[in-house]
């Protein structure tokens, strides 16, 4: 076995009205996929943030490190130079920023290298054929007048663009239409298989994980993880609902 | 380009004028006929323009200063004189000019022939030669472009007699009665009928071959049909031993004619700019102004429309970033008179480190301007709670039969935004950069492509808190 | 004997060639109490009558604590002439004291039931009247209060009007102020409103009748989490004169004011309308926005409009927005395609955009009273000079004037 990507020990995170996340641990390898599952307001999205170094969560114990080094205290462009990458449930708009100076100024503060224009603008234009992404979105202000579908593709398309080696979906596939499931999947699929990138896929729903070959599945239940499994914990939960596992762990 | 060195004549001339007086009577005295009387020799002006100067001076000892706006102590009313006494003669040398605007012609990347002509300390800068080559280029077409005191008396004299302060009337405010008296320098522009300049005329060549102006007077006429873009202004910060400017910009669009007219201002952060703009506006034209306020200790800017002929229209796109000790009171008024006319204002401002940027507006609607249209939105946003951020627009509507909106937001910089960059490796400086730059976007986009370079990197200097 | 004095002040003023830094009042103001007033407490609530000065005086205790105004830099002369302010400002004040006006000093503690303040003033042609109270509602206290002003249609006279309301933390005030005076009057009517940790007051004004008219509000949103929330509609025709002054002052962290202004102007009337939000340092959370919409159905109104956003802290969202015109003509095509014309439309949005607004007033009487002022107004005058609306001009003849 290879060792960790990210490891989490312990971990407690908190906001002003109280703690959200207790005694969290995980382990994700290179290459590997995790799911996290759970009821509305387990506190998912909380992990998802908090990895990534959200100013809105403070992190009141445990550590996280990435690749060996501990990142519990960095910023998250650090951590994403690091080579982190969540997906946002809610992907933000900035009026102004075209999406592909965004992704430019992005790739070149990440590697630190000057970027071959010509290099880099076929590779975009390849992407997002890949995402049935029309051109114009390149010239367009960063998320500003998407829809919930074309943020989403967007999302994908910088995690393609980016290279990270270890990349977290939030609530990726939510509010999605059939079609767009299957191009986002197919992006996710294409860093996955093709680049050997490691997941965290956080879903409540399972229809994003149809494509993807899931070696973990983790529960989460009021800010714990109550149950880790196989993939086949994914059918389980689909079968039989969270509420038991809110119950084991209660008792 | 002869009477240089006259210029700097009859400017040691009022010195030694001045010098010659007791102190008493000196502090006392302010601007005197005598002073303007001078003026008016050395420039050799025509009667009429003799007795405009001397009425001008007379208004300009009975209009008080402004009761609204930025406070404007910091300059010296009872020597006025001396701000008109420095304007043409910028005797300063390069080791007077502070330490903030080196720094800035350093980052920006001037050279350093330029940056002493910025600094109004240098010689001539070879940009005369440019401005050269552009007037022989332009007056192919017809176009006439030269400094206003040889449209005095040339060829063009009825016309700017026509066309000078009537739009701007030194009654207006004491600052455009005090730019009636001492005006100097400065551009005129006549575009015949039909013509239309395909490069944008630039007034930032002339002003540095000549020292920047600080009473320069810009008139401009398009003829029906015609169409030009005029620049104003560098984003390079001018400095000048004199901190009053108190220029004036009148604009004449003819028929079916458009003017764009932009402007970057980067006064160094001294300066009380008091300048007055405004633009008349012929049915079926089309007045476009580009504004950008980067400079100044102290602003009052508000480039005015009057949209008289039918169908004319204006678009008013404006930036202002106001930093530590600046204050900046910056908007636009429009005036519909004509029927369906429209105006379109679209400002944002930014305030940091303790700066003061006021958005002032007014939109008139007269009774005659049935079917006009208007429409406002402007955004403002606070970096820290140093600053201060005010927006105060007021509506005139006179007319059922008008359609008006307006909008307005202030914020700030989210910090969900800042975090959605940095989690894609962005810094937390370059974040809040790259988002302040989007929203100056829709100004920058406006302008011709190196000045929206020279701009985006003067939000970056300003956002390092420079 | 009529004197002068200025009301409604801008709190950072503009070019003075608008006339829209502040109004001018010529009137004569009285001692006198309403000869027709009809005054209810709630159980408990207790009475005292003072004079102008002292009862400023008491205020200056009662009123939570504030830092001394600090001199805006460049905003030169800003206008914060009082500690605890109200909209139409201090010179007011001193004609209401100069005049010899008492103040009622209503004292409210918290209850079981609903408290309910109604105070009904009917006034006769020529009568000059004021009424001045302060409502001072205890930690958590509940209560409502109406003011509903009122006289013959024709009637004419001056009504001088100025409530002050002292909110104690976690209290909540329904304040609603309802004018339907005749056409013949001057009326004025102040509001000076402050809010401690928790406290909040909804207003309701409606400004339908009178001649002349001058209307201030000015909240105080002192504590944390303290709310303003307003809703103002009025009705302008023939000569009428309005001028609004609306002055939020956002002092508290994590402060919520929201104003909405719906108005209607018809014939020759003129309104002025100033709206600001003012985001005071130590504001951070706090959130104001106000919107005005305004119906404009004759090409002889003049409608003047200052929405303003003061802002001196960082983390405040802070807007406004302002639509001005006739109605929307793809509302009317819309009514069109139903059977309905133009001039029904008009009378039909008038009634809408002005229910709106009346519908929020907390007692069915004068809910009712309000509706049919707007539906006698829409009927009668409202479009006689709109252009658009033949029905009515043939109703009234071809002159427009009022009777």
């Amino acid at each position: 076995m290879s060792e960790p990507l990210l490891q989490i020990r312990n971990l407690c995170a908190s906001i002003e009205e109280g703690e959200l996340l207790h005694n969290i641990n995980l382990e994700i390898r290179p290459g590997e996929t995790h799911v996290l599952m759970g009821p509305n307001g387990a506190g998912k999205s909380t992990l998802g943030n908090t990895i990534m170094g959200s100013p809105v969560y403070k992190v009141t114990g445990g550590s996280i490190f990435f690749d060996g080094q501990d990142i519990t205290d960095l910023s998250a462009d650090k951590r994403a130079a690091a080579g982190l990458f969540m997906s946002f449930q809610n992907p933000l708009e900035v009026p102004g920023l075209s999406m592909e100076s965004f992704l430019r100024n992005a790739i070149r503060q990440r590697t630190g290298k000057p970027i071959k224009i010509l290099t880099f603008k076929r590779e975009l234009e390849e992407t997002m054929k890949l995402l049935q992404m029309d051109e114009s979105y390149a010239e367009r202000d960063l998320n500003v007048g998407f829809s919930g579908g074309e943020k989403k593709k967007a999302e994908i398309l910088q995690l393609l663009m980016l290279r990270p080696r270890l990349a977290i979906l939030d609530e990726t596939d939510s509010g999605l239409d059939v079609d767009a499931v299957r191009t986002v999947s197919m992006g996710i699929e294409e860093y996955q298989k093709k680049r050997g990138g490691a997941l965290l896929v956080i879903t409540h729903s399972t229809r994003i994980l149809d494509s993807l070959d899931v070696d973990y599945t983790h529960v989460l239940v009021r800010g714990q993880i109550v149950r880790t499994g196989d993939a086949s914990l994914v059918k389980e939960i689909n079968e039989g609902g969270f509420e038991r596992y809110a119950n084991e762990k209660e008792a | 380009m002869a009477n240089t060195q006259d210029i700097a004549d009859v400017d040691r001339s009022l010195y030694d004028f001045r010098d010659d007086e007791s102190d008493f009577y000196r502090l006392d005295e302010g601007l005197t006929e005598e002073i303007v009387s001078r003026i008016s020799d050395e420039k050799h002006d025509p009667d009429w323009m003799r007795e405009f100067r001397l009425k001008s001076l007379r208004l300009y000892e009975q209009i008080p200063v402004p009761n609204w706006g930025p406070p404007v102590d910091g300059l010296d009313m009872d020597h006025i004189a001396t701000y008109v006494r420095a304007n043409t003669g910028m005797k300063g040398t390069w080791e007077e000019v502070p330490d903030d605007i080196k720094n800035t012609f350093e980052k920006l990347g001037i050279p350093q022939a330029e940056r002493e002509s910025l600094a109004g300390v240098g010689a001539q800068y070879d940009s005369e030669l440019v401005y050269h080559n552009v007037r022989q280029e332009v007056a192919d077409q017809g176009v006439v472009y030269t400094d206003l005191e040889s449209a005095l008396t040339g060829e063009y004299a009825e016309m700017v007699r026509e066309h000078f302060m009537k739009l701007v009337p030194p009654t207006d405010h004491k600052f455009a009665a005090l730019h009636g008296a001492v005006w100097s320098g400065g551009s005129f522009v006549y575009v015949p009928k039909g013509v239309t300049v395909e490069i944008p005329l630039q007034s930032y060549f002339r002003l540095n071959a000549r020292g920047a102006g600080q009473f320069e007077h810009t008139l401009i006429i398009v003829d029906e049909g015609a169409d030009l873009h005029f620049i104003e202004g560098c984003s390079a910060p001018k400095y000048n031993v004199a901190n009053l400017h108190a220029g004036c910009v009148e604009l004449y669009v003819g028929r079916n004619a458009r003017l764009r007219y932009s402007t970057i201002e980067n006064w160094s952060k001294n300066m009380y700019n008091l300048n007055t703009k405004r633009a008349l506006v012929e049915e079926g034209a089309t007045m476009e102004w580009v504004s950008g306020s980067f400079g100044s200790h102290t602003s009052y800017l508000y480039p005015t429309t009057i949209l008289k002929g039918d169908n004319s229209h204006c678009e008013f796109t404006g930036i202002t970033f106001a930093g530590a000790g600046q204050n900046l009171d910056t908007g636009a008024r429009m005036v519909h008179l004509g029927k369906n006319t429209s105006s379109y204002i679209n400002s944002k401002s930014i305030s940091k480190s303790g700066g003061i940027s006021t958005y002032r507006s007014s939109i008139e609607v007269a009774k005659t301007a049935s079917g006009a249209k208007s429409s406002v939105s402007c955004g403002s946003l606070m970096l820290d709670s140093e600053s201060r951020s005010d927006t105060i627009p007021a509506m005139d509507i006179r007319t059922a039969d008008a359609d008006i909106g307006h909008e307005a937001k202030i914020g700030r910089i989210g910090d969900d935004a800042v975090f959605y960059l940095m989690s894609r490796g962005i810094s937390e400086e370059e974040a809040r950069a790259m988002i302040v730059s989007g929203f100056a976007n829709p100004v920058s986009k406006e302008l011709p492509l190196e000045y929206a370079a020279e701009m985006n990197n003067l939000i970056r200097l300003e956002m390092e808190g420079m | 004997m009529a004197q002068t004095f200025k009301v409604g002040h801008l709190p950072s003023i503009t070019w003075n060639r608008l006339h829209l830094n502040e109004a001018s009042v010529e009137t004569a103001l009285s001692g006198n109490l309403p000869g027709s007033r009809y005054l209810s407490l709630p159980q408990g609530a207790s009475v005292r009558t003072l004079s102008f000065a002292q009862a400023l005086a008491e205020l200056e205790k009662t009123a939570p604590v504030q830092e001394q105004e600090k001199y805006v830099a460049g905003k030169a002369p800003v206008y914060h002439p009082q500690k605890f302010g109200t909209g139409l400002g201090a010179d007011y004040e001193q004609a209401m004291q100069d005049a010899g006006v008492p103040v009622e000093w209503i004292e409210i503690g918290p209850a079981e039931q609903e408290q309910t303040i109604t105070c009904r003033m009917t006034l006769q042609d020529g009568e000059s009247a004021s009424c001045a109270q302060i409502l001072h509602v205890g930690e958590n206290a509940q209560v409502t209060a109406l003011y509903v002003s009122e006289s013959a249609e024709d009637a004419a006279g001056v009504l001088a009007l100025s409530v002050r309301a002292v909110l104690e933390k976690g209290a909540s005030l329904k304040l609603a102020l309802v004018q339907l005076l005749g056409s013949g009057f001057t009326a004025l009517s102040d509001v000076g409103l402050s809010a401690a940790d928790g406290a909040g007051a909804e207003l309701i004004q409606m400004e339908l009748g009178a001649d002349r008219s001058y209307v201030g509000v000015q909240p105080e949103l002192i504590g944390k989490e303290a709310s303003f929330d307003s809703a103002m509609g009025y009705l302008a025709n023939g000569e009428q004169r309005l001028d609004i002054n609306y002055n939020a002052v956002q002092r508290g962290r994590q402060t919520r004011c929201a104003m909405t202004f719906d108005g209607v102007l018809g014939d020759r009337a003129q309104k002025v309308f100033r709206g600001t939000i003012d985001f005071r340092n130590g504001s951070s959370g706090s959130k104001g926005e106000e919107q005005e919409n305004v119906l404009l159905l004759s090409n002889d109104v003049e409608n003047r409009t200052m929405p303003v956003i003061l802002c001196e802290e960082e983390d405040v969202e802070g807007s406004h927005g302002a639509t001005i015109g006739r109605l929307d003509e793809q509302v009317l095509f819309y009514l069109a395609t139903r059977g309905i014309d133009a001039a029904e439309a008009q009378k039909m949005m008038v009634r809408a955009r002005l229910g709106a607004v009346a519908r929020r007033i907390p007692d069915e009487a004068a809910r009712h009273r309000a509706q049919d002022y707007i539906d006698r107004k829409v009927n009668c005058d409202t479009c006689v000079r709109a252009a658009d609306c033949p029905q009515a001009w043939n109703e009234k003849g071809s002159t427009g004037e009022k009777s």
